[in-house]
């Protein structure tokens, strides 16, 4: 990491290191109860095969039972239990998440970076592209896409990256333009820097904390746009995700064998990450560059 | 300010939108794996000579040339669009499916976009005003949650207590299936009324929370405004403060924000649609993709994107006509 942060940027004696930014965002007070909730999700995902009760594919008990100590968050409509399904679709939901979130900070970036770089037709040509994708509704395509594929985790990523990356391109073609014109970026050509040298070591850490803040956002679409194909019957039924629990309990009828908790609890999880990434990103924002306010 | 100049290319920036967004949908089955004649033979297990009928009656064994010729003749220079016959409706044209269906999502889309940002503006102004009190940090924090719960989550959550539960409002389709109305008449509204709620309220909950947070963003930093101030002094009433002159001038970047929620939006009426076999585009569309009705996949996307980009339009020119200071 470089000693110097973007414009408008907190003094700093000890530098933009990653641990001062860890710490920072500890001190946050939304930054720290969103660490915590990420923490607890995550620990879940990692410990899903020891923390769950029963197989959760697996039909052992009635179908339909109301939560009880054997099942705590009841049956479902062929008697899998769906506490065990919950503990492990958190896995598959976070990696999901994850995984997709890191494949748009490469795709967008890359194509932001470069647009605003080289500029011209260049710039024409690609962001052109990426309007037409950010104005077209998103969710369609990715249905139609994910039927075409076929159901599987890795589909379902390659969907959710395919058409996730054009804001992130937006944003970073647009701080890529003001570093651009910054006499640093002008020194490194002079000095005989290339193209690329200059994008991913002289720009690329200059749009870094902007790039960190937005892609730990995107894990919210990603697992949001994860949970909604699922819920349209489109997820892996091998791999199940929150989304997937939800598809099932609205295609056997949930409504009506009293599946509140089989209703709620996937939904309050997608929620729950959801604020907890909303509050680390909120902090991470305010941290970075708290002429930014997050909303 | 707005002038003939900005409204020409902005207009013409839209249309090619529009003309890419048809040239997408005439790509994207082809680069699809399968030609839908394939799958359609399989399932039915026809012989290769009626294969070989079939492709030529849809015109699939023509260049890729000719096909695309056919097909913007067929779709931008017709009127009505010519997508031919659903595959899983047959013999019901595509264009009579749509215009059947876009009126419901439109409805749903319409009314919920209003309720949605009076909704959103109201809660963010009032965040702003009592900034620090309780009710500022109630409305902020539960609109942070209500960023990321699904729209689907909260149709189930709705069907599951109003429907179910007590039994106030039904959750599927958009009339009663047994009434039978002579065209428009008060008790017809009353139904679409009735059966709308559900719907109209899970696409509200799921998506004012954008607009909370952005309004009173924009409201905070009006009422730091000298005019504020200035208006404060000389004993202007509160509630006129509130209103008049602090959110009168924090209201209209909230409209971008429609811009940018439309297609979001879009997919939320998917769901909505899905959740309450509401028979609108979304329950349209998804039905055909999980059928494999190409020609009724084209037709819908085409709708969806006709729609999107005119509202993207409007609003824009709107945006510019509503603020002054806002120059191209």
């Amino acid at each position: 990491m470089p000693s110097e942060t973007t414009q408008g940027s907190v003094k700093r004696k000890s530098g933009f290191g990653v641990t001062v930014f860890a710490v920072d965002v500890w001190n946050h007070r939304r930054g720290r109860i969103g660490v915590l909730i990420a923490a607890f999700f995550l620990a879940i995902a990692l410990f899903a095969p020891w923390l769950a009760p029963y197989n959760p594919y697996k039909f052992g008990a009635l179908p339909y039972l109301q939560p009880t100590l054997e099942h705590l968050l009841g049956t479902d409509g062929i008697g899998r239990d769906i506490l065990s399904q919950l503990l492990w679709g958190t896995r598959i939901s976070l990696l999901i998440g994850f995984v997709v979130a890191v494949s748009v900070i490469v795709i967008g970036a890359s194509i932001g970076l470069a647009a605003a770089y080289y500029g011209g037709l260049m710039d024409e040509l690609l962001m052109r592209f990426t309007d037409e994708l950010m104005v077209l509704p998103s969710l369609p395509l990715m249905i139609w896409m994910a039927t075409m594929l076929g159901q599987s985790m890795w589909n379902t990523i390659i969907v959710l990256a395919v058409f996730g990356w054009p804001s992130m391109a937006r944003m970073v073609r647009s701080e890529t333009l003001s570093v651009k014109q910054r006499p640093f970026v002008d020194a490194a050509r002079v000095s005989g820097a290339s193209d690329l040298r200059i994008m991913a070591q002289i720009i690329l850490p200059n749009v870094a904390p902007l790039i960190v803040a937005n892609g730990i956002l995107s894990i919210i679409s990603a697992i949001l746009g994860e949970a909604s194909l699922s819920f349209l019957g489109l997820g892996d039924p091998f791999n199940m995700s929150w989304g997937t629990i939800l598809y099932f309990a609205q295609i056997e009828g949930a409504f009506y064998n009293n599946g509140w908790a089989w209703i709620l609890a996937p939904g309050l999880s997608i929620a729950a990450i959801g604020l907890a990434i909303t509050f680390i990103g909120s902090a991470i924002t305010d941290i970075a560059n708290p002429r930014l306010r997050s909303t | 300010m707005i002038t003939a100049r900005y409204l020409v290319r902005r207009t013409l920036n839209s249309v090619l939108a529009f003309v890419v967004a048809v040239v997408f949908i005439f790509i994207i089955p082809r680069l699809m794996p399968g030609s839908p004649t394939d799958q359609f033979a399989s399932q039915y297990r026809l012989p290769g000579p009626v294969v070989a009928e079939l492709k030529e009656m849809f015109g699939l064994d023509k260049s890729i040339e000719t096909q695309f010729v056919l097909y913007i003749k067929n779709v931008l220079l017709t009127f009505p669009p010519n997508f031919g016959l659903s595959y899983n409706f047959y013999p019901a044209t595509v264009w009579s499916l749509l215009a059947q269906a876009l009126p419901w999502t439109i409805f749903l889309l319409g009314t919920s976009s209003i309720l949605t940002a009076i909704l959103g503006v109201a809660l963010g102004m009032m965040s702003a005003w009592y900034r620090g009190s309780k009710l500022e940090a109630f409305i902020s924090s539960s609109s942070m949650f209500m960023l990321s719960v699904p729209y689907f989550w909260v149709a189930m959550i709705l069907v599951l207590f109003f429907g179910v539960f007590l039994r106030l409002f039904p959750f599927a389709g958009a009339v009663s299936p047994s009434a039978v109305y002579n065209g428009f008449s008060i008790p017809w509204l009353f139904d679409v009324l009735y059966h709308g709620a559900l719907p109209v309220l899970t696409l509200t909950i799921g998506s004012f929370a954008s607009y909370t947070l952005i309004m009173k963003d924009n409201m905070m930093a009006t009422l730091g405004e000298d005019y504020i101030l200035t208006a404060e002094a000389k004993g202007v009433k509160r509630e006129d403060i509130m209103i008049k002159h602090a959110a009168r001038n924090a209201v209209l970047p909230v409209m971008t924000l429609f811009v940018l929620r439309l297609g979001f939006l879009v997919g939320g009426s998917i769901l909505t649609e899905t959740v309450f076999s509401y028979p609108g585009i979304g329950l349209l569309l998804y039905g055909a993709v999980t059928g494999l009705d190409y020609p009724l996949i084209q037709g819908a996307f085409f709708v969806l994107a006709f729609t999107v980009i005119l509202s993207t339009l409007v609003a824009d020119i709107l945006y510019t006509v509503l603020d002054p200071r806002i120059r191209y």
